[in-house]
């Protein structure tokens, strides 16, 4: 089971989070499986980096929370993306796209600088 | 956030058994992989609480940034606020920091409580005063006498001031020199007394803090030595009890006369105050008790040598509240003062934060409506009242360093303890923490009857209708009236002193101190005994006499206007000796031409010539009129014989008027005059001269005389005789200054609260007035009728005022001079004054609120 070491920036966390709720209000552990769904196992994100990301997105006023009573009649606190949100979340998908096609330049084998041996 | 995670828990286990483990174990393995749950807790608490933290910081700025915003729209009342505050705040800082300086600090010594002073108005011999000292209750004592010695040898010559103790001085203040060793008890032996102890700064300015200078002999003349081997070095920080203010002590002398006296025969007179540290159990009327007992005993043994009046002026009394006693009453007033004029700020932030909470009465109302919770609307008038305090504080702070300079308080006005008037912590805090308790008080009370109230009445109908009630509108006016009597009651009493001061100095002192300039000389006595002290007084005059635009030159041996007296016994002609001891009578030395310059008139008999000078004894003297009355009503007093002592007779040439030997308001006592000559031609003058026009380069050219003649003559003092008559009514002028400074504020905060109290009103009757006007009313009708309640208010509070300072005016009596407390002028002056500036202050509102637009105003709202 990988664990996040994957996640090199804060940010990526953040803008990971964000996307989730933008299908929708959710609770912590549901974004949490989603994520490792939809990332066949890739992604799994503890308890310990999730949550606290998720107090510091609301107080940044990025999501809001509300606690509400799941179908299992369990007390849940669900968290809804903002109209700052979802700005912050088009800026940042955008910043990482950029960004991981500048990495995938340069990872491209078909590329090679003028010194290369 | 507890129950976030539990949830999560929950969760992961249910998706755990659906996978096929049991209950437990998938429960176990869910918190397993939650990992260490109280990190996590932690790390969330933290950063919740830091975020919480962090908002109401910025919550807490938001607040403070609107208030700023709030304040600045609204400058009139800021900064009336602000500078009344300032104002207050700096005044009762400012008289705490002298009150703490002078009364309530403890004297620097150790366990200073213990520290009291024997029989304080009277003086002794050195046997009288060790009698004294055998109270029981007493530890230690000793006396101390006031001397100067004469240094040379060491740059310029100069005079030190010192005190003569006893060896016990050091046991009663528990201090010892830094440096050598304090005195020995066999070392009041005259033969072996020849030694000194320096001060600190003494030692430091005149020997570069040599340590090598303890245990040498320098040229230091006095006191029966000519020389004296320096023993020690006081700390630094060592405070010389009982000084006189202005003045400091350099050396240390010990009291010294020879073992075989007795009170009887002791002639060392010349100890000026007993102090003494009580025993560990004593108390200070157990030590009066004994000194009483004492002195009676002394004046059964001793009849004819002690007078009895020492009987009832002997105890003991604290070393402070002997020191402090005779300006009690004076700062006290100050603090009296003070009170008013705070009770004046008080009244004046309440009007204006009351007015303010009117003025935002309809905001607040819907802002309520609105939802502001009323916590919150409360919050926002104390922050407001919070960031007026604290800048408010901090002016006064500033303030209250002003007036301390600007009072001068340093250069003594002869207030004991007047050292320094620092502002340090204490009174910092106490600055602070006054205008907290005043912007508070004031800040709740509009605050929370700003968020009361039923908003059906605010909201509707606009301000106009809104008006004051009568209630509200009565209450303003009784501010007013009082603002305005407390000022009056201040200011009559600025003008009370102020003209007492002016009376004195219009009084008749005798003398012409115009055009005169005094240059006392203290050479030593033992190159300068009779008769050198002749020839040089002859050549220093022959000199003198020549610099330009001089016009006479005399010498006395005792300034006149200080406090320095000699007074001797004598026998009168045609007066049977008493059974007691003989009248005594001042006694003074002086040069023939002494009284010209001085313009001291000669009313009987002929002046002292220069043939008189040149006897070998005494034979003709001169006294003023008052000693002529009372020795000889009847007759005239020229031609009788006086004899000083009882033994040395002198012939009365010539009767001089009186002069003021003590300070201006006591009255002429009896004085006697002789030649200086023969056995009374004392080495240490005070040379007078008068001369014309600008004195300045003339007190130049007679320095340089005095050097020509001798350089090692040392000068005590060289400075204009109308200057040392204006140090003479200094503590007068101290408080008459302070009182002034409470009045001119006293008289702007009355100022400002009543044009504040005045402009609210106006502005809210504006709409009124354009009515009228509309309806026809001429400007001036209007104006009569709204300034008509003001000005009955200004009335009210000037009668009351009046009226008030006949009491308070009785509380300056010791101060007055030539000055009634009735004193009609002063009164009048002060209610027109006072009148004419709060009439101003009631018109000008007034005429601007009815030099507007009829239509502008109907329309507005």
């Amino acid at each position: 089971m990988a664990s996040d070491g994957h996640l090199f920036l804060q940010g990526t966390l953040d803008v990971l989070v964000l996307k989730t709720l933008s299908w929708g209000p959710m609770h912590g552990y549901g974004i949490a499986s989603w994520l490792g769904d939809r990332t066949d196992g890739e992604l799994e994100i503890e308890e310990g980096s999730l949550y606290p990301a998720l107090h510091r997105m609301e107080r940044r006023g990025w999501i809001d929370a509300e606690w509400q009573i799941t179908e299992k009649k369990r007390r849940a606190k669900y968290y809804r993306l903002t109209r700052e949100g979802r700005k912050r979340l088009r800026d940042d998908a955008k910043a990482w796209s950029r960004f991981a096609s500048a990495v995938a330049d340069v990872l491209d084998e078909s590329k090679s600088p003028s010194w290369a041996t | 956030m507890e129950d976030e995670l539990e949830f999560h828990l929950q969760e992961r286990t249910d998706a755990l058994v659906a996978k096929g483990l049991t209950a437990s174990e998938a429960r176990r393995e869910a918190e397993r992989r939650m990992g260490d749950l109280p990190a996590i807790k932690k790390n969330l608490g933290a950063t919740d609480q830091a975020h919480r933290r962090r908002e109401r910081f910025r919550d807490w700025a938001r607040d403070l940034g609107l208030s700023f915003a709030r304040l600045r729209r609204d400058p009139g009342f800021t900064l009336a606020a602000l500078a009344t505050l300032a104002l207050g705040i700096g005044s009762a800082v400012g008289v705490f920091t002298v009150v703490n300086a002078i009364v309530l600090r403890p004297l620097p010594y150790p366990d200073p409580g213990r520290l009291v002073q024997l029989s304080p108005t009277q003086n002794f011999n050195i046997a009288l005063a060790d009698a004294l000292g055998e109270a029981p209750a007493l530890e230690a004592s000793t006396g101390i006498s006031r001397w100067s010695l004469t240094l040379t040898g060491y740059g310029d010559a100069t005079v030190l001031m010192t005190q003569a103790v006893d060896a016990e001085f050091f046991r009663v203040l528990r201090v010892q020199p830094v440096l050598g060793r304090p005195f020995r008890e066999d070392e009041r032996e005259p033969g072996i007394s020849d030694v000194v102890i320096l001060s600190h700064d003494f030692w430091q300015a005149r020997f570069g803090g040599d340590p090598q200078v303890v245990g040498r002999r320098i040229d230091l003349d006095g006191g029966g030595h000519s020389t004296r081997l320096v023993i020690g070095i006081m700390p630094k920080d060592f405070v010389p009890p009982l000084v006189r203010p202005g003045t400091t002590v350099a050396a240390w002398m010990p009291l010294s006369r020879a073992a075989d006296r007795t009170i009887e025969t002791d002639s060392t007179w010349y100890v000026n105050e007993v102090i003494g540290r009580l025993g560990p159990e004593a108390t200070v009327e157990q030590a009066t008790q004994q000194i009483r007992t004492i002195t009676s005993r002394l004046l059964q043994d001793h009849p004819g040598v002690l007078e009895k009046t020492r009987e009832q002026t002997a105890g003991a009394i604290g070393l402070l509240d002997s020191m402090v006693d005779d300006v009690r009453t004076p700062l006290l007033m100050l603090l009296g003062g003070v009170g008013l004029v705070m009770l004046l700020v008080c009244a004046n932030l309440a009007n204006l934060l009351l007015a303010r909470g009117e003025r935002r009465r309809r905001e607040l109302a819907v802002r309520s409506a609105l939802g502001a919770g009323r916590l919150r609307l409360v919050r926002e008038q104390l922050t407001d009242s919070v960031l007026l305090a604290l800048i408010g504080g901090a002016s006064g702070i500033l303030v209250a360093r002003v007036m301390v300079a600007a009072l001068d308080l340093r250069r003594g006005a002869s207030l004991p303890r007047a050292g320094s008037f620092a502002l340090d912590w204490p009174v910092m805090i106490f600055a602070v923490v006054l205008s907290f308790i005043a912007a508070l008080t004031f800040g709740l009370l509009p605050a929370i009857r700003g968020a009361n109230g039923d908003l059906r009445q605010d909201l509707g109908a606009g301000a106009r209708g809104r008006a004051s009630t009568p209630a509200r509108g009565r209450g303003r006016a009784l501010l007013v009236a009082g603002e305005i009597a407390l000022a009056t009651i201040l200011v009559s009493g600025a003008g009370l002193l102020l003209k007492s001061i002016h009376e004195l100095r219009s009084v008749d002192t005798g003398l012409d101190p115009a055009d005169v300039i005094v240059m006392e000389l203290s050479p030593p006595s033992s190159r300068y005994d009779h008769p050198s002290a002749r020839v040089l007084y002859d050549q220093l005059f022959e000199r003198l006499r020549a610099i330009p635009r001089v016009r006479t030159v005399g010498a006395i041996h005792l300034l006149p206007f200080t406090l320095n007296n000699w007074g001797f016994p004598y026998l009168a002609e045609g007066h049977p000796p008493p059974d007691g001891p003989l009248p005594s009578a001042n006694f003074r030395i002086v040069t023939p031409e002494y009284f010209d310059v001085v313009d001291q008139p000669l009313l009987e008999g002929r002046g002292l010539t220069d043939a008189d000078l040149r006897t070998d004894q005494l034979t003709v003297g001169l006294i003023n009129r008052t000693m002529a009355r009372e020795l000889w009503p009847d007759e005239p007093a020229l031609g009788k014989v006086i004899r000083l002592f009882g033994s040395q007779p002198f012939e009365v040439i010539g009767v001089v008027g009186d002069a003021r030997q003590f300070t201006l308001d006591r009255a002429p006592v009896a004085e006697m005059y002789v030649p200086h000559a023969a056995g009374w031609s004392l080495p240490g003058m005070v040379v007078m001269i008068e001369a014309d026009d600008d004195l300045r380069p003339v007190m130049v050219s007679a320095r340089q005389a005095v050097g020509m003649v001798d350089e090692n003559i040392p000068i005590v003092r060289l400075q204009r005789m109308d200057e040392i008559i204006g140090e003479s009514i200094a503590r007068r002028r101290f408080f008459a200054n302070v009182l002034s400074f409470f009045g001119v504020l006293a008289l702007s905060l009355g100022a400002v609260g009543v044009f504040g109290v005045m402009a609210y009103t106006m502005g809210a009757r504006r709409a009124e007035f354009g009515i009228r006007m509309a309806l026809g009313a001429t400007r001036g009708r209007v104006l009569g009728r709204a300034m008509s309640r003001g000005m009955l208010a200004i009335g009210v509070g000037l009668a009351a005022g009046l009226l008030g300072s006949t009491i308070t005016s009785r509380l300056l009596q010791s101060l007055l001079f030539g000055v009634t407390p009735d004193d009609l002028v002063t009164r009048v002056a002060v209610a027109v004054v006072l009148g004419a500036i709060a009439a101003a202050a009631t018109f000008i509102p007034a005429y601007r609120a009815t030099r507007i637009d009829a239509a502008t105003v109907m329309r507005s709202d």
